[in-house]
């Protein structure tokens, strides 16, 4: 029953409708007008799609070859952005420098064989003028750039003590250590 | 390989075997005319219905191996028209906007009585058919075209409007009763009636 309604035309459908109004005559002339006037619309239709599918190749292949054109164009820009950056931070590339810690072992003559190590790289120049020994010895010579800091280390080392035995000259109890160097070297350096 | 192709199942086939020339002239071919008269039911326009229906058929072809078969292809084919129409519209109403003395409405009802292209290609009397159809609510319209001229099932109609197939029916009933005693009552059917009267 239900499949029979489904097939039910609308043609069909249109005639049984017209039955209930109007007599058969009537029904015939009305049914006709319809017939009529759609098989108009449909030649209409057809003129005015007549090539259409034509026009949606013609359309489809334009659509597809702007679309691999800025698939290329997008392609050649990337590229050539890319060799752009590179060539700019090439030309703007310069020698990094290092600062690398100083190592060097200890000339000193307490008897220590500790190792010194310094974050700056001091100049010569300015080194060799301030290098006073506590002997009263100006020392001239020429100083190799590896030593310089231990040099100066050694140098303030040794003034140290001698200030601090010269200081101490009248007290006959105490007797300067190393320890106690390492002491006041620990304190002058938390500023005290 | 089917040599005509004439079901959907047979295009999509041909579209997704790599055809897709010949499958997408053969989806044109079977659905032009569907495409192209709701573009004008709901443009009222001849250009501009067959701008519609090419870019619909240009995006349905873009989208043909994506077609899931959920719906059938006209059903498919009847959402994108009326989306690309709507999208028309909204266009043709922004750019009425800044014209000078042409409103939409005055433009549809120009289409529909004055269109050179209208006075060549139908009669006096589909243009006075059109008239009348003009005057039936759009509901009832929509449901009488889809239902006798694209013959369309009330499923298939309920499935694209969202009406219930009793409300479709209700309206095709009264969208037929409308048109009937308006043509009836008009010369033209007098004129008609009594040429082909014996």
């Amino acid at each position: 029953m239900n499949d029979r309604k489904k097939n039910v035309s609308p043609q069909d459908e249109l005639r049984a409708l017209l039955n209930e109004e109007y007599d058969a005559s009537t029904v015939v002339g009305l049914e006709k007008v319809f017939v009529i006037h759609t098989q108009n619309v449909a030649r209409a239709s057809e003129i005015a799609t007549r090539n259409l599918s034509v026009h949606v190749h013609e359309k489809l292949r334009g659509t597809t070859l702007s679309r691999r054109y800025a698939v290329y164009a997008t392609s050649a820009f990337v590229l050539s952005s890319l060799v752009a950056v590179l060539v700019f931070v090439n030309s703007q590339t310069q020698p990094i420098v290092v600062v690398s810690q100083v190592a060097s072992k200890s000339t000193s003559t307490s008897g220590t064989n500790q190792v010194l190590t310094t974050n700056s790289i001091a100049e010569i120049s300015s080194l060799a003028a301030k290098y006073v020994p506590h002997q009263g010895i100006t020392v001239t010579a020429k100083i190799g750039s590896r030593d310089v800091a231990a040099i100066a280390r050694d140098a303030e080392e040794d003034q140290l003590i001698s200030t601090i035995s010269e200081s101490m000259v009248s007290t006959d109890l105490w007797i300067l250590q190393e320890s106690d160097v390492d002491n006041l070297f620990a304190e002058q350096k938390n500023g005290l | 390989m089917a040599l005509i192709l004439e079901n959907d199942a047979d295009i999509l086939d041909e579209y997704r075997t790599g055809q897709r020339d010949r499958a997408v002239t053969a989806f044109v071919r079977k659905h032009q005319s569907f495409v192209y008269s709701v573009a004008y039911r709901h443009l009222n326009h001849n250009e501009d219905s067959q701008d519609a229906a090419q870019e619909v058929f240009l995006r349905a072809s873009q989208k043909l191996g994506e077609f899931k078969g959920e719906s059938t292809l006209q059903t498919w084919l009847y959402r994108i028209t009326v989306n690309v129409c709507l999208n028309m519209r909204r266009k043709k109403r922004f750019l009425s906007f800044f014209a000078i003395g042409e409103g939409e409405g005055e433009r549809d009802v120009a289409a529909l009585q004055h269109s050179p292209a209208t006075h060549a290609e139908q009669s006096e009397f589909d243009i006075y058919f059109q008239a009348v159809l003009v005057t039936i609510p759009t509901k009832q319209r929509e449901t009488f075209c889809m239902r006798y001229y694209d013959e369309l099932s009330y499923e298939e109609i309920s499935e694209l409007t969202g009406t219930s197939e009793g409300a479709l029916k209700a309206n095709y009933h009264w969208a037929i009763k409308k048109i009937a005693a308006a043509i009836r009552t008009s010369d033209y059917y007098e004129e008609w009636f009594e040429n082909e009267r014996p």
